[in-house]
């Protein structure tokens, strides 16, 4: 049973390491350019930022607060703590993890005052239709029960049943379980760890591997639906 | 020897090279006999790519006149 100050506890401890992930990580030069750009209060810098982080951060915030109303304003809140924070960020760390880490802290923060804080760690026993359609697959020696077909070679630009791949894998992506397309992104667009996706979301790397497992296997086969 | 279930489970940690090389060649020794697992572990690679592709850094995420006047106000 987690209490809630146990729950506070953990998450302190977790945004803690995060940071000191991030501290690891340190500042690439790019990003002590750009910190030095938005130090100087170049708007340009600060619109470049922005456009970079927000879809990501977005989805992480809808991950911890649980809709995506409520993430969309975490996420501004993130943004307003940045700019007032910023002068006092030294740069020894990563900008992009800080920026992380503040929203972390303020999406658990809402979430408990909401009453929707949950933990993402998924159990030991969990199973999803992925799991199962695994179990349906396979028989018991662990061979294909039928045979498993070649795609043709798909391109971003091929277009299947009227819409583009593209189209596809973003439709697919956004119906995905939130927390999945939260590490989808991290992992692909922002190029985080495991480790650090696990400590920013408090789930343990073997969790973060479950998840980016099924998400993908879940894209997969939307994409095999509409090929065949 | 893996079983093609096994070759499955594993096929996105080997498109990532994220497995030892004992697994790596395991699963291509295993891949090179069966066609389904070739099929299946392209499958993956090729899905693989089109999502991390879908992530690319474009963005039409504008920043609100609210928070930019907040950023312009931090300046003086």
């Amino acid at each position: 049973m987690i209490t809630p100050a146990k729950a506070y506890a953990k998450s302190t401890l977790t945004v803690s390491r995060f940071c000191a992930y991030s501290l690891e990580r340190g500042a690439s030069m790019a990003e002590r350019a750009l910190l030095r750009r938005l130090k100087g209060g170049d708007e340009g810098a600060f619109g470049e930022i922005y456009g970079d982080l927000n879809p990501s951060m977005v989805r992480v915030a809808t991950a911890l607060v649980g809709n995506r109303a409520t993430g969309e304003e975490v996420t501004q809140d993130t943004w307003m703590a940045v700019v007032a924070k910023l002068d006092s960020f030294d740069g020894r760390a990563s900008l992009k993890n800080w920026i992380f880490a503040i929203l972390a802290n303020k999406a658990r923060t809402r979430a408990k005052q909401d009453g929707r804080f949950q933990h993402l760690e998924l159990q030991p026993d969990t199973k999803d239709q992925i799991t199962q359609d695994f179990d349906d697959m396979f028989n018991a020696a662990g061979n294909w029960i039928d045979p498993h077909v070649l795609w043709e070679e798909i391109t971003p630009e091929r277009i299947l049943g009227g819409k583009q791949t593209w189209d596809i894998v973003r439709d697919a992506i956004d119906q995905l379980p939130k927390v999945q397309a939260a590490i989808l992104s991290l992992l692909s667009r922002e190029k985080l760890s495991s480790r650090e996706i696990a400590a920013m979301l408090e789930i343990s790397e073997g969790n973060v591997r479950v998840h980016l497992f099924r998400a993908r296997e879940q894209i997969r086969r939307i994409l095999e639906a509409e090929i065949k | 020897m893996m079983t093609c279930r096994d070759v499955c489970e594993k096929a996105q940690d080997y498109s990532d090279k994220k497995l030892s090389r004992l697994s790596r060649v395991r699963i291509w020794l295993h891949v090179l006999m069966c066609n389904n697992c070739n099929n299946f572990v392209r499958q993956t690679k090729q899905a693989n790519l089109l999502i991390h592709q879908s992530f690319g850094k474009t963005s039409d995420s504008k920043v609100s006149p609210e928070l930019m006047a907040a950023f312009h106000n931090k300046k003086k």
